[in-house]
């Protein structure tokens, strides 16, 4: 029987959106072929997570649950990972999320089994036995269609390319959990991890509401004293944490030091598809716009009624930030209010 | 800190990149492109920077290698110009960037060539063929270590072979030690890049930037090919974009929460 296989690593309490994403996509792949979906999991005390994992209709899990594997390092997790693979038979696809784990696991293995790679890949099919996709390039100007014939292709899939899961049908089958030999040891470990600074700033990828701010908060006379007194950022800032939302940026006003690297929304930043997304001040450029235009919805508040984003946008305020998000903080703060919290 | 040994040699990897407005066309399942207007990629600079602060920090030498035909050679007189002590072309189309497997072959064969170095340095993605896995690959084929996005270089110890970087690993920030030789390659977060120096760049302009071709090099082509079938431009869906509209922006913000919540997106 083929298989489309998935990496999962296994790292926080709950599943990522990417990982469920990833399961989502191997699914409707193997499900175009009549394949099974084999998941590869590599995770420090995986019980829990593993019995999460059950709710997905996996095939077969096959994980390696063992301390070496509690934090990430890419050559213990490679030399478990290939021979884990090399166990398997007939895989046709192996997909990886398009993260920094993904990308550095999938590149050493593609060399490891001596197959294609296609990175930020999206609408993968299996016709006729060749395996095709597709990818952006030029800056996402071009859609570029790809084959390969090799098996298995690795892909890393571009993220929030999947739709909505359709209903999922429980497999008569139990899902197999199949624990797997540990092939490495502590002397393979080079790498040590010396510190790690987990107080960051929520992911900007997968937050559901993410307010972003662009040029139009260095408007002079809010510029404030130095960067952390923007009275622009402050709004964001605030409206932010009413909404339990997070802070994005365009590239200018982070090139600017307004803001760090990691707020940064568009092509050389975060690609982000939230439910909601509030761009203020924010021209839209194409590098932008193709950062964001997945969001479910777009609102654009900005004061040039003819800013290329409202062409984007499913609502438009024209008018200044700086008046129209202090108005919004103050309903939010109200409500709260009434609701009794802080 | 740095103990003495015979001089730190990098190698630091630079490519003009196809400028958006440029075509793009299929021939056999091969890309063609036009490579009529190239940028330098901007992420390269971050490299550079790295590399030199490496070398202002310990001495070596620092090589910068790139791929294409003449335009490239912008990139590499920059990279000369801001300190680099060498430059090599591989002189082959670089359309051979959208299938990073036979890039990072070609890029293997170079090294080998040019001898191995202690440390590589890349930017961290080519934003015209979007990829940013070669360097984990050419890591792999050289059998070096690899950290990506690397946010900032901490200490090298040459004696024990080992470098201390911090890095950004989806989201999080760690330090990380590992032992050379390495690639690295380079996030935005490094820091400003300099700007060439006028003396520079006038060495840089004489300069006679060595050339290898895919023969000298030794290189053919792994049979794993990718095939390109089409390319098709990709426009953004533009949207109806309804207006608020108020009299005062309490009115406004009010009018666009109302909608919001009726949308269940609040």
């Amino acid at each position: 029987m083929k298989k489309v296989c998935t990496f999962i690593y296994c790292k926080s309490k709950i599943l990522s959106p990417e990982t469920v994403e990833l399961i989502f996509a191997s699914q409707a792949i193997a499900h175009q072929i009549g394949a099974t979906v084999t998941a590869f999991v590599l995770g420090n005390k995986l019980q829990d997570k593993l019995f999460e994992l059950n709710d997905y209709y996996l095939d077969e899990i096959i994980f390696a649950d063992h301390y070496l594997f509690e934090y990430y390092h890419l050559e213990i997790f490679r030399s478990q990972l290939i021979q884990m693979i090399r166990c398997q038979q007939d895989i046709e696809l192996i997909l990886f999320s398009n993260d920094v784990i993904g990308k550095e696991l999938a590149g050493c293995l593609s060399i490891d089994l001596q197959t294609n790679i296609i990175e930020g890949a999206f609408d993968i099919q299996i016709v006729n036995g060749v395996t095709t996709c597709k990818k952006f390039v030029y800056s996402n100007r071009r859609i570029l269609t790809i084959a390969c014939e090799k098996k298995p292709v690795i892909f890393t899939l571009l993220p929030h390319s999947v739709d909505d899961p359709v209903q999922l049908k429980k497999s008569d089958k139990d899902c197999l959990l199949i624990e797997s030999n540990i092939y490495v040891s502590e002397k393979d470990l080079y790498s040590t991890i010396i510190e790690q600074d987990i107080s960051q700033i929520s992911n900007i990828s997968n937050a559901p509401i993410v307010i972003s701010m662009g040029n139009g908060i260095s408007d002079t006379g809010n510029m404030g004293i130095n960067n952390l007194e923007n009275v622009g950022l402050k709004l964001a800032f605030r409206l932010s944490s009413l909404l339990n939302g997070v802070v994005g940026a365009s590239r200018s006003i982070v090139d600017e030091g307004f803001i760090d690297y990691e707020h940064q929304v568009g092509l050389s930043g975060k690609i982000v598809a939230p439910d909601l997304y509030i761009a203020c001040g924010i021209s839209g450029s194409i590098q932008h716009l193709a950062g964001m235009i997945n969001s479910k919805i777009i609102i654009a508040i900005n004061t040039d009624p003819h800013a290329p984003i409202f062409a984007y946008s499913h609502y438009g305020v024209i008018g200044n930030l700086f008046e129209i998000l202090p108005a919004m903080i103050k309903i939010f703060e109200a409500e709260l209010e009434i609701k009794g919290l802080p | 800190m740095i103990q003495k040994r015979q001089l730190l040699k990098s190698i630091v990897f630079v490519r003009s990149i196809n400028d958006p407005i440029g075509t793009l066309n299929i021939e056999n399942g091969q890309i063609k492109d036009s490579g009529e207007s190239t940028i330098i990629n901007p992420w390269d600079s971050y490299a550079i920077e790295a590399a030199v602060q490496c070398k202002e920090k310990y001495r070596g030498e620092i090589i910068a290698l790139s791929i294409g035909t003449d335009h490239s050679t912008k990139s590499l007189r920059r990279a000369l110009a801001l300190g680099c002590d060498q430059a090599i072309c591989i002189n082959c189309s670089d359309d051979y960037f959208y299938d990073s497997t036979i890039a990072a072959c070609i890029l293997k064969k170079a090294i080998e060539l040019i001898g191995k170095p202690d440390f590589i340095f890349a930017g961290s993605a080519f934003s015209d063929v979007n990829n940013s896995i070669i360097f984990s690959q050419l890591a792999r084929l050289l059998d070096y270590s690899y950290i990506s996005q690397v946010t900032k270089l901490i200490s090298l110890d040459s004696e024990n072979q080992t470098i201390s970087v911090s890095r950004r690993i989806n989201g999080i920030k760690e330090i990380v030690q590992t032992k050379s030789p390495i690639v690295l390659t380079i996030d935005k977060e490094f820091g400003e890049p300099r700007y060439p120096s006028f003396i520079g760049l006038q060495k840089a302009s004489k300069y006679q930037i060595i050339e290898y071709t895919l023969e000298k090099i030794d290189f053919i082509a792994p049979s794993l090919g990718l095939k390109f079938l089409n390319v098709e431009p990709h426009e953004l869906g533009k949207t109806h974009c309804e207006f608020i509209k108020g009299n005062n922006p309490e009115e406004i913000a009010n009018n666009l929460i109302g909608i919001l919540k009726l949308r269940d997106v609040l």
